[in-house]
């Protein structure tokens, strides 16, 4: 009990279909508009090159009306059911996200003078209704939904572990800061990988952090969970050695994102290093398309912005050498170190491991 | 707010929602009828197998087409 959710059996049941749903969204039906869609490109004078070339063919498909449509409702079926399950036991997950920790072995420090940006707070993101940040009980929304969005596989997070074991360097990192940590899952794989290091995760949201501090002590790991701006974390110049950041920049709008990376380039020391995973268009026309779509479709409304520059270039701007992005498969392979977008014949995001060197 | 629609009728975004949400019904209903009969769950196989089965009209191809008729 405590932190966790009770999901009833008939909850449990819609949250099955909703990955049931979504397995077929993301295999049947994504196979089947590639399948009209290789038809529509091979009679065609001109080839698609970009996103933006295929998007009217795409949208002359009538087939991608009912993918575009499936790809929101479900998204709001997933909220639905999880916010039920969620709402069933309100009280006592409230509760247990504000009781005292026990001797705590790290720390959690909110600040309820922040002022949250208004892109942040202006949004739902990925649909959650109220987002994040508004009240306590979206912080156990939002973690039984992330479970939901990993086709029901992602109970261990072996995604953020594939992440921090395959895309971060070696290193004798002493102090590491892991930006837009949410609930935790990105960052509990950073103590176990180098456990001598000081970790420290940064959220916008107080809820999200709560429930971080009080399950990364449940864990028994050391984190300091703080209640901080990426873009402006007021930390010293110099006080880390390691940044990361998963999922987090694709969020921001341009002007934002640029000034975390040059944030991230100001807490390092010399020679610290960044490591960030992210999205990147992939150079397939339909799919970068499907992608520039999913986040009108997902209310990601900077996201089209990160899929149309080069975020490496942006790094080596601000400061960054040995600048690198690279795909990252997440069924096992981690970063592929060729720079070749792996063949898939499903629907998925296109990952990228961005990396960089002060 | 207005949410988004996809198709040319919005009514049809309304629709297939009501489609939707009648076939998570049948599931967790089906889902309650194997537990009262004392039948495992099924797995995700049997749930696929249903959601593919409800959901093959929106992308199969006729395995049969109708023939180019003559007019009498």
């Amino acid at each position: 009990m405590g932190l966790d959710v009770t999901v009833p059996a008939d909850t449990q049941a819609r949250i099955d279909f909703c990955l049931g749903l979504r397995r077929h969204w993301s295999h049947e039906m994504y196979g089947a508009l590639r399948a009209k869609y290789d038809a529509r490109v091979a009679g065609a004078a001109t080839k698609p090159r970009t996103g933006e070339d295929a998007g009217p063919i795409v949208e002359s498909l009538p087939l991608y009306s009912t993918f575009a449509w499936f790809e929101r409702n479900i998204q709001k079926m997933k909220w639905r059911a999880v916010t039920e399950a969620c709402a069933a036991d309100a009280d006592r997950l409230v509760a247990a996200l504000n009781a005292p920790v026990a001797s705590p072995l790290g720390s959690l420090e909110l600040d309820p003078s922040l002022q949250l940006p208004a892109y942040y707070s202006g949004t739902d993101f990925h649909i959650q209704p109220g987002g994040v940040w508004s009240a306590d009980l979206n912080a156990f929304i939002y973690e039984l939904g992330a479970k939901v969005i990993f086709l029901g596989k992602n109970d261990d997070y072996a995604f953020h572990r594939l992440f921090t074991e395959r895309a971060v360097p070696a290193g004798d990192y002493r102090d590491i800061l892991d930006m837009g940590c949410g609930f935790g899952k990105s960052t509990w794989p950073f103590v176990d990988r180098f456990p001598e290091a000081r970790v420290v995760g940064i959220d916008l949201s107080a809820p999200v952090l709560k429930l971080a501090h009080r399950k990364t002590e449940r864990l028994g790991k050391k984190i300091a969970f703080q209640q901080r701006a990426a873009e402006r974390t007021g930390f010293p110049d110099a006080s880390f050695d390691l940044v990361t950041a998963t999922m987090l920049i694709h969020e921001q709008p341009m002007p934002v994102m640029r000034t975390t990376l040059a944030e991230m380039y100001r807490l390092l020391r010399p020679g610290g290093r960044i490591a960030i995973l992210d999205y990147h268009r992939t150079g397939d026309p339909l799919r970068d398309f499907l992608m520039l779509g999913h986040a009108a479709r997902n209310n990601e409304p900077y996201m089209g912005h990160i899929l149309k520059v080069d975020t490496a270039a942006i790094a080596r701007e601000v400061g960054f050498k040995d600048e690198a992005l690279l795909p990252f498969d997440e069924r096992g392979h981690g970063p592929r170190e060729d720079g070749v977008w792996p063949e898939r014949r499903e629907w998925h995001f296109p990952w990228v491991v961005l990396r960089g060197r002060k | 707010m207005p949410d988004l629609t996809f198709f040319r009728d919005p009514a049809m975004d309304r629709v297939l929602g009501v489609v939707l949400e009648l076939a998570e019904e049948v599931y967790t209903l089906r889902q309650k009828v194997r537990a009262l009969e004392g039948a495992a769950a099924g797995g995700t196989e049997s749930r696929d197998a249903f959601i593919d089965r409800i959901l093959v009209p929106l992308t199969y191809e006729a395995d049969s087409p109708a023939p180019a008729f003559e007019k009498p």
